[in-house]
């Protein structure tokens, strides 16, 4: 391998082997929230493992910690992600009509499924926080200070996602 | 119905069985940036393509020989850069003794000048 990937000034080297094996069930989790299919949800997940070996050299124990500093990545990788997915689909949306691609998109069927959708279908701020609290199961501070938002903020944003979502759900339930 | 945030804590979203090998992998190759590698290329290809264009107007627009052989040029007339009334401003040119006329405002009745 061309290139370092543990820190070296970290007292229990964080190996890209061991960041992959102890963070890639949570930044997958994180990614599939965050992503509108499972197909972009693994890409971003992977993108977001790589960014984090590559820099992981350059992780600094002293000046943080891993969660902060892993999250930080994740979420800068989530919103390239996003950013280029959203001109990806301007483009498709020029070439195809959209309700030939509705057509091909099979209904939710599990509540799992059905959750995950709506949760995909919320504004992108209150999804990465969703995302960060539920997916990557973080604390609030952590969610805070990986989407520059005071903890108060984060808690009004989370408890807006949960009652849209509670609201979206019981909606579903009613219907036939 | 069960509480939405157990719910989204027990979640099943299992990862890609490969997806620790395929990040690892993609780490240790080496980086491919491609809109930063082709945005250079672009930048050159748009640069050239302006300069053949600019070249082939100014080939077309080679004042006479007569004008440049006798009288010398009027105001504009085979310079790249005039200066008129207006003042001075852009203007396709020509070409004098092998080199582009960057001329400002000579006229047909004087000799040709920088």
């Amino acid at each position: 391998m061309g290139q370092p990937l543990s820190n070296t000034g970290n007292p229990f080297e964080l190996t890209a082997e061991v960041l992959c094996a102890r963070y890639s069930g949570r930044v997958y989790r994180f990614a599939a929230m965050v992503s509108t299919s499972s197909h972009d949800a693994e890409d971003l997940a992977q993108t977001a493992l790589e960014r984090a070996i590559r820099a992981l050299a350059r992780f600094d124990p002293q000046r943080g910690d891993i969660e902060g500093w892993l999250w930080r990545i994740v979420a800068n990788a989530a919103g390239d992600a996003h950013r280029g997915a959203r001109r990806q689909r301007l483009l498709v949306q020029l070439l195809v009509r959209r309700a030939d691609r509705r057509a091909h998109q099979a209904p939710p069927d599990t509540f799992d499924e059905v959750l995950l959708s709506a949760v995909r279908r919320l504004p992108s701020r209150q999804r990465a926080a969703i995302a960060l609290r539920y997916g990557a199961d973080l604390d609030l501070q952590t969610v805070g200070a990986t989407l520059d938002v005071s903890v108060a903020g984060t808690s009004m944003l989370i408890r807006r996602a949960l009652n849209r979502l509670r609201a979206e759900l019981s909606q579903q339930e009613e219907q036939p | 119905m069960t509480d939405i945030e157990t719910r989204l804590r027990e979640m099943q979203l299992q990862p890609p069985r490969d997806l620790q090998a395929r990040a690892l992998a993609a780490a240790a190759s080496p980086r491919a940036e491609p809109g930063r590698r082709i945005l250079p290329v672009v930048l050159v290809a748009i640069l050239t393509a302006l300069l053949a264009g600019y070249g082939a107007l100014a080939f077309t627009n080679v004042p006479p020989a007569a004008a440049a052989g006798t009288g010398g040029y009027g105001v504009g007339e085979g310079c790249w850069f005039v200066r008129d009334v207006d003042g001075l401003h852009f203007h396709v040119g020509g070409w004098y003794h092998g080199l582009p006329a960057l001329c400002t405002s000579e006229r047909r009745d004087s000799a040709p000048g920088r």
